[in-house]
């Protein structure tokens, strides 16, 4: 149409590392931490691992979109965690899920407390995966009702009503645990 | 088990998850997965009706890797038959097996004629051709959107976006480093406007986010950038924190930091980098069957389509929604009444459902 006009100057400044070098730091400062919030979620080392895999993929091919946004983890956790809920959907996963290998569980806790915290953790185990992925989310990742409805793609009320009965769940085997009283 | 509190279950937690032992990283097996998906999608977003179409275009149409010469010319495409827009381009697809668009379906072939830059319009599919921003209409005859030279980069990725209240649809091209931002009204079949941007060493990092009522939304590797067509005003809009996930009827949707331009007359809202707006601006769709209301006054929309986990919106206006399982269902919902047609029952056997002309 007209003349040229010209980017302001601060785009012109060079963009610094290129993708490989920038995602492969993203990479190595976030994987750890995500494959832990992702194994809280499925309960399954390979599961975890092939989760939080194809979500990295997924962020690699779409870094540049994705490093543009405030938090680069926060896309690649939804990505993993909607991976994991996907699976346990498939029909063959719920009828030919193996077990957990004894020699991949986490190593015991040895400190010593009055809290039964195995039995704590198998209880969250045994609750279903999205109500699982709610109090992970919540509770391990101390993300707010509404980041935690962004990562599961659902309203608010449904992640309130999610870990109300997960809370409710739980407190089957401890009727101590007020439901309401840490959610939001 | 004894009394335990919500800091006893996030001591619980920590307590065992923190201990776990990462598997060990393999950044190089990400890489190749990437590009598995990255091949995997070039292979099946592709239109042909006929194994002598398929020879045909591909000999022409294969990805070519770097930059290439510049190119005034464009190869003949052989079209896929007539094909029915008339309620959405209704583009989804198997992987790697079939794909179905404007009532057709097709097989799917390694070709890049349809790849992750494509775009929905209602007026047809916009993809990119060694660069070349090219239309295939509902005739199924393809034309290209753009005379002048342009060169392909791996590396550039600037997609197509349409607006929904017009029939422009806006692009970038790249020639000799430079990127050209173009508007385009496919009705009339003629350019509304265009604007060189002389980016240096940025070019690549262009990415044309959205159009709305005449205004561009341009994203750069310094931030996003309004241009408003009618007067070729250009004006920063936000840093590059903040990325513009969906712009319609004057509502942009945005994820990070807030925009930093105030616009009178038009809302901000925040939301996932991969929601969308439907065409009123009134509700986000966002990996759920409910959409959530912009504003307080409004209800959600709650679409009837059980089991659906995926979902985008069709050139129409309404949703298209798959279902996860064995087999899956292919769904197109009417907004708002959320009231759901089956489009169809495919057994997909090339990794999850996709919507062609709709990718992040």
């Amino acid at each position: 149409m007209q003349a040229s006009p010209s980017f302001p100057s601060e785009v012109l400044v060079s963009q610094g590392t290129g993708k490989d070098e920038e995602f492969s730091e993203f990479y190595t400062s976030t994987w750890a931490r995500l494959f832990r919030t992702t194994y809280g979620v499925a309960g399954d080392r390979s599961l975890a691992e092939d989760a939080l895999q194809s979500a990295y993929a997924k962020a690699y091919g779409a870094w540049s979109t994705v490093r543009a946004t405030d938090h680069p983890e926060a896309y690649v956790r939804r990505m993993a965690v909607n991976e994991v809920l996907n699976v346990f959907r498939r029909p063959w996963f719920r009828r030919e899920r193996p077990g957990e290998p004894a020699d991949n569980l986490p190593a015991p806790s040895h400190e010593e407390a009055t809290l039964d915290r195995e039995a704590l953790w198998r209880a969250v185990t045994a609750l279903p995966v999205r109500q699982r992925a709610v109090v992970v989310l919540r509770y391990y990742e101390d993300l707010s009702e509404e980041e935690i409805a962004r990562v599961l793609g659902c309203s608010r009320g449904t992640v309130k009503s999610q870990a109300f009965d997960a809370l409710r769940r739980l407190r089957v085997t401890d009727p101590a645990l007020d439901p309401t009283g840490d959610v939001s | 088990m004894s009394t335990f509190t919500p800091d006893d279950l996030r001591i619980a937690l920590s307590s065992h998850l923190d201990t776990v032992v990462p598997p060990t990283s393999d950044l190089a097996g990400i890489r190749r997965q990437q590009r598995r998906n990255r091949a995997r999608k070039l292979a099946f977003a592709t239109v042909v009706t006929a194994a002598a179409a398929a020879v045909v275009i591909g000999a022409v149409l294969l990805v070519r890797p770097g930059a290439s010469p510049s190119t005034d010319s464009t190869p003949d495409f052989v079209s896929p038959g007539t094909l029915d827009y008339s309620e959405g381009l209704r583009a989804y697809a198997d992987p790697g097996r079939v794909l179905f668009l404007g009532g057709r379906s097709l097989p799917a072939d390694d070709f890049a004629y349809l790849d992750t830059d494509a775009a929905a319009t209602a007026y047809g599919m916009v993809f990119f051709d060694a660069g070349r921003p090219m239309l295939l209409r509902e005739k199924g005859d393809t034309e290209a959107l753009y005379d002048g030279a342009v060169e392909a980069s791996q590396a550039f990725h600037p997609t197509a976006k349409a607006d929904a209240h017009s029939a422009d649809v806006a692009f970038a091209v790249m020639h000799d480093d430079q990127v050209t931002l173009v508007v385009r009204d496919l009705d009339a079949d003629r350019m509304v406007a265009s604007r060189p941007l002389d980016c240096a060493d940025t070019c690549q990092d262009v990415v044309v986010d959205g159009i709305d009522h005449g205004v561009v939304f341009v994203r750069t590797g310094g931030g996003t950038y309004l241009w408003n067509v009618a007067n070729d005003d250009w004006t920063r809009f936000a840093g590059a924190q903040t990325r513009v996930a969906d712009v319609r009827n004057r509502v942009v949707l945005y994820d990070g930091s807030a925009p930093t331009l105030p616009l009178n007359a038009w809302r901000y809202v925040q939301g996932a980098v991969d929601a969308q707006l439907t065409f009123d601006g009134r509700h986000v769709l966002s990996w759920s069957p409910t959409l959530s209301p912009v504003s307080a006054a409004d209800d959600p929309i709650t679409l009837k389509a059980p089991g659906a986990i995926f979902f985008t919106f069709d050139t129409d206006g309404s949703v298209l929604a798959a279902t996860a399982g064995d087999p899956t269902t292919f769904l197109d919902c009417e907004v708002p009444s959320g009231k759901c047609e089956k489009l169809g029952t495919v057994k997909v056997t090339g990794g999850d459902p996709m919507f062609l002309g709709n990718d992040m």
